[in-house]
């Protein structure tokens, strides 16, 4: 049906012929009209329709792509689109960014743990508050409940309803600076985060507490490389939140299972998408949690099964 | 399938939602605005062997706060009824102290000890105190003057507890615990007296079992703090050579010979001297040597004092039974260790190494 | 869209996978009330002891595993036993399994309602679990296989916290003696029956064969998991003698929780709180893989071989396995008494079924091997 082209590029005798094979099945399959963007594209292609999680990860930078390729993983060009589509991914691929194999290993290492981190933080930070608020109020600190109770003692909301409209009005904001030319879009980055921020508190519609924390988890939230799991955030969050208030940390750590174990289900062109954690790649883990000097990185990621595992010339 | 497990998350998110506008009905309602979370209970005789059980409410908070107690015959009993006085529900679970009277401790505080331990809100850090006097009259005196009085008196146990500072002694409940219910161990509380003008710490309270038998105060305490508790004393005065000796650190060796006849304790100690009015050259080795002697044997009377009372009293806070354990032996029954406990005879050894930091005292005979 | 199995077979896991699940089923809630029923210093040697027999057990284990009828699951066990006696032997199956489901969820929801949400009725908590249990097992065998690593490292670093008792001021050597048993009760016996059927669990990969890829390092696998499990309750035992000293440890009725609630944290109080919440992951793998078991069971025992699986027998038998707990919550757990029998009953249970079902399999294979 669609006219428009796709360009499949991968290195052979590099790249595992069965992700040529199964995207090669699939494009032929997609009977669609109008594509006018990559992600589109990638919809077709994707085993899991309902995660909110890409499958397909999109990059404009030719870098990103040239090593992706080099590591033996496929890429699709889509005419008209400046986005190339990438696969297979991780999970574990959403969190890493070009900078990482420019900066040293160690201050690199050190950025992508503080990316883990803020991502849990992001989605578990307000739950928390939540959870201790409503269930677990022998967990805070005496210091810190002085001022929590203090802060909270005249709120007409539950800790929940506050925290579910602070972040239903965080969305709003971040949706409406977008809608905006950039210039008034920073404009009321400012006015909505601090004045109306401020205002809440003083009027009491939320504790300053709260508003701190969703400040924290706001900014915590754009740390995440990946532009379409910044957008999918705020709905693991939104869930977070419901099951915090239900069960406490309870529902933290239940949620948490539920969303391990649906990407641990996933896949990204029937490759595992939680590998090297699920599957377990040992060595894989040399450039997942941390980046490992690229002395140690001579192997090709295993996980991708690539045709040639070494980096390097072998002598004979 | 598919549909299936989508139509069945949706109802549970819809399930979710309805019980959410209302509130959870199945989880106890611990909204933090609509507790009150009590930081301290006091616990004194009331009349007819009944409990006065008393506290500030609200706790946590600028508002103005009240002095509350109730006569009970069960601990928890007060906590109920202490609802049914206040408008907010009071929750155990940030307790950080308990005050127990004198009085009380003398009759035993077992049952209370046992209240707190099977109370799972309640941590097993929580500081036991004892007190001399009236502190339901303490605390209204002290509300005019300082709302947070509670809270500065926790921070000051905790801050003794932390890096043991060696300067009181700071008992949790499960050191408390422990002591108790292990044989050949007899428990320790910290006292406070409670004067016009604040709490004082008085010494230590020594307790037989559960009862309180004797306090320990001023030198007797610094030793007990130095050989058992922190092994650590930030300064040591002794007027009668008219020293100070600071940043005392001990180590302890216990020998004990075969037949449990004679216990030899020999305290390591390195210090140095802080402050000294006295007449000696401290940076002559010899009248050093002579000083060290003399604190030594002073010090070592007055421990064998200390020992000698325990013994008497039958109290062992120092543990000492727990040196007569072996790997491969039956460890023997807590009656025979107490009637041995009583007729041994201890040995104290001081060997103490003495930095002197100063000589600004002597005469300048060298010059 | 492919269709769904639960029980499709495409991967294999390796040696790494079946160390990780010999651990994990080896750590489900017994060694949380554990210290409360050994008590006694010298019984190090008797965890020890065990854990070797237990070592002995997982040879033969192994040596199913090796063969090629491991690998035919279902086919295998008929070309064994018979189709008769094995729809008749996973009948008898369903029971145990049942029985080791309800004591380690209700074990573990009570210890939620004691220590987190008082209030809370357990039947909600076993709803909620097996609710999520249901998702987890509804990937299938393969993915819930593959879950054991997710729920390995979202639990092993939990036990690094009680090094801290082994330090001073809480640390007493003394405290360990006397190590050599004076004398021997018949409260040990029970004792020995509990770390007995503690370390029960890997007798299930027995049914696992298909989805685990067997070579000679097999047992080495098997028993470097067994190996970390013995080196855990060893580690956690000396820890709550440690801190409690084995006069009190009878009477603490959840000892390691107890001891964690003891840690102190500067920024959050109370840390045994998330410590719990994190052992959920370990206790939900547990219970989806035991719910794939009992349907898979379920469906020998009943004569269903043949139909394709669906979740919609799985939600079923999720189904079935909630009003049995709730049945075995409401008649047993809840009052004491009757608490303690169940757990006499899941003790022997367990002890009898880590040791018959290799031994059995083992010497009916050799039998039939000629």
């Amino acid at each position: 049906m669609s006219e428009t082209k796709v360009v499949l590029m991968y290195i052979d005798g590099l790249t595992n012929p069965d992700f040529v094979s199964t995207v090669k099945e699939r494009i032929s399959e997609i009977n669609f009209d109008l594509f006018f963007d990559s992600s589109q594209v990638a919809a077709f292609l994707e085993e899991h329709q309902n995660s909110i999680f890409p499958q397909f990860q999109q990059t404009d930078r030719p870098d990103v792509v040239a090593y992706s390729l080099g590591l033996g993983k496929i890429t699709l060009l889509v005419d008209n689109t400046p986005f190339a589509l990438v696969a297979p991914i991780t999970f574990f691929h959403l969190f890493q960014s070009p900078e990482d194999y420019i900066n040293r290993w160690v201050v690199a290492s050190f950025l992508r743990i503080i990316r883990y981190i803020c991502f849990i933080l992001s989605v578990t930070l307000i739950p928390f508050y939540v959870a201790l608020t409503t269930h677990h109020y022998q967990m805070i600190p005496i210091q810190t409940l002085l001022i929590l109770v203090d802060s909270r003692s005249k709120l007409p909301f539950t800790p929940f309803w506050e925290a579910f409209i602070m972040l239903i009005f965080i969305e709003i904001i971040k949706e409406a600076s977008l809608r905006m030319p950039t210039k008034t879009g920073q404009t009321l980055g400012v006015i909505g985060g601090i004045v109306i921020g401020q205002a809440a508190v003083e009027a009491g519609f939320a504790s300053n507490v709260l508003i701190v924390i969703v400040g924290i988890s706001t900014i915590a939230s754009f740390l995440i490389p990946n532009y379409l799991m910044t957008k999918a955030n705020s709905l693991i969050q939104l869930m977070f939140l419901i099951f915090s208030s239900f069960l406490g940390l309870i529902g933290i750590a239940l949620g948490s299972i539920a969303i391990l174990a649906h990407l641990n289900s996933l896949s990204s062109i029937k490759q595992p998408y939680f590998s090297p954690v699920s599957p377990f790649f040992r060595k894989d883990w040399n450039d997942l949690f941390i980046r490992g000097p690229l002395v140690k990185m001579l192997e090709r990621p295993e996980h991708l099964k690539p045709l040639k595992l070494k980096r390097y010339k072998t002598r004979r | 399938m598919r549909l299936h497990k989508k139509r069945c998350k949706r109802l549970i998110l819809l399930f979710m939602t309805f019980s959410l506008s209302g509130c959870a009905p199945f989880t106890e309602n611990n909204l933090i605005e609509e507790i009150s979370p009590i930081t301290f209970l006091s616990i004194s005789k009331g009349d007819k062997g009944e409990l006065k059980v008393s506290t500030i409410m609200p706790p946590l908070s600028k508002e103005n706060k009240v002095v509350m107690s109730q006569e009970v015959s069960l601990l928890k009993e007060g906590v109920q009824k202490y609802n049914l006085n206040f408008y907010q529900e009071m929750k155990s679970g940030q307790m950080r102290m308990l005050v127990i009277s004198d009085e009380l401790g003398k009759d035993g505080i077992m049952s209370i000890i046992n209240v707190l331990l099977t109370d799972p809100d309640i941590s097993s850090r929580i500081y036991l105190v004892i007190v001399k006097g009236n502190f339901e009259k303490y605390m209204e005196s002290q509300l005019d003057k300082d709302e947070n009085f509670d809270y500065s008196f926790y921070r000051m146990l905790k801050h003794y507890e932390v890096q043991n500072q060696g300067e009181l002694t700071v008992v949790n409940l499960h050191e408390f615990k422990n002591l108790l219910y292990t044989p050949y161990s007899d428990p320790f509380l910290p006292v406070f007296k409670l004067e016009e003008d604040g709490v004082n710490y008085e010494g230590t309270a020594l307790f037989k079992d559960e009862k309180l038998v004797k306090t320990i105060s001023s030198i007797d305490d610094r030793i007990f703090q130095l050989i058992n508790n922190d092994h650590y004393l930030a300064v040591l005065p002794i007027q009668e050579f008219e020293v100070v000796l600071g940043h005392v650190r001990s180590k302890i060796k216990v020998d004990i010979d075969s037949s449990y006849s004679t216990m030899t304790y020999t305290v390591n100690i390195d210090t140095r001297i802080e402050e000294y009015r006295g007449e000696k050259q401290l940076f002559d080795p010899k009248e050093l040597e002579n000083m060290k002697k003399d604190i030594e044997t002073h010090l070592e009377k007055q421990t064998h004092e200390l020992l000698k009372k325990m013994q008497e009293l039958k109290v062992d806070p120092l543990q000492l039974g727990i040196q007569t354990k072996r790997p491969f032996s039956k460890p023997m029954e807590e009656k025979k260790w107490s009637e041995m406990y009583e007729k041994m005879d201890i040995k104290i050894k001081y060997d103490i190494n003495i930095d002197p930091l100063t000589d600004a005292n002597s005469k300048r005979q060298n010059l | 869209m492919e269709t769904h199995q639960l029980f499709k077979k495409n991967e294999t896991y390796n040696g790494f996978y079946a160390m990780l699940l010999v651990n994990r089923l080896q750590m489900l809630y017994f060694f949380l009330i554990m210290p409360n029923i050994l008590i006694n210093p010298y019984m190090i040697w008797v965890l020890i002891a065990v854990g070797i027999l237990s070592h002995l057990n997982l040879l033969l284990l192994s040596k199913w595993l090796l063969t090629r009828l491991s690998s035919n699951g279902y086919n295998g066990f008929v070309q064994l036993f018979g189709k008769k006696l094995v729809r008749f032997l996973s009948f008898i199956g369903l029971f145990f399994i049942l029985l080791k489901l309800s004591v380690i969820t209700l074990g573990y929801s009570e210890i939620i309602q004691t220590f987190m949400l008082p209030a809370t009725d357990t039947n909600f908590l076993v709803f909620f679990i097996l609710l999520f249990c249901f998702y987890v097992a509804g990937k299938g065998v393969e993915h819930t296989i593959r879950f054991v690593l997710i729920s390995f490292f979202c639990t092993f670093w939990i036990i690094t916290f009680f090094i801290f008792f082994f330090f001073p001021p809480i640390a007493h050597l003394s405290d360990l003696y006397p190590l050599i048993p004076m004398e021997w009760k018949v409260e040990n016996w029970k004792a020995f029956f509990l770390i007995l059927s503690s370390y029960s669990g890997p007798e299930f990969l027995v049914f696992l064969g298909p989805w685990l890829k067997t070579n000679n390092k097999t047992f080495r696998y098997l028993s470097y998991g067994n190996a970390l499990t013995v080196v855990e309750y060893v580690f956690l035992f000396i820890a709550s003698l440690l801190y409690f000293g084995s006069d009190f440890l009878s009477k603490s009725q959840y000892p390691i929780v107890n001891m964690a609630r003891y840690f102190q944290n500067p920024v959050i109080e109370r840390t045994d709180m998330i410590m719990l919440s994190f052992e959920l992951f370990n206790l939900v793998f547990a219970v989806s893989l035991f719910l794939l078991l009992f349907y898979g069971a379920s469906k020998i025992a009943f004569g269903k071989m043949s139909k394709p699986s669906s979740g919609k027998g799985l939600l079923f038998s999720a189904f079935l396995i909630f009003i049995g707990m709730v049945l075995v919550n409401e008649l047993f757990w809840k009052s004491w008494e009757k608490q303690t029998f169940l757990l006499n009953l899941q003790i022997i249970a367990g002890s009898i079924g880590y040791f018959l079902v290799p031994l059995v399999v083992v010497l009916v294979m050799r039998k039939r091997g000629g």
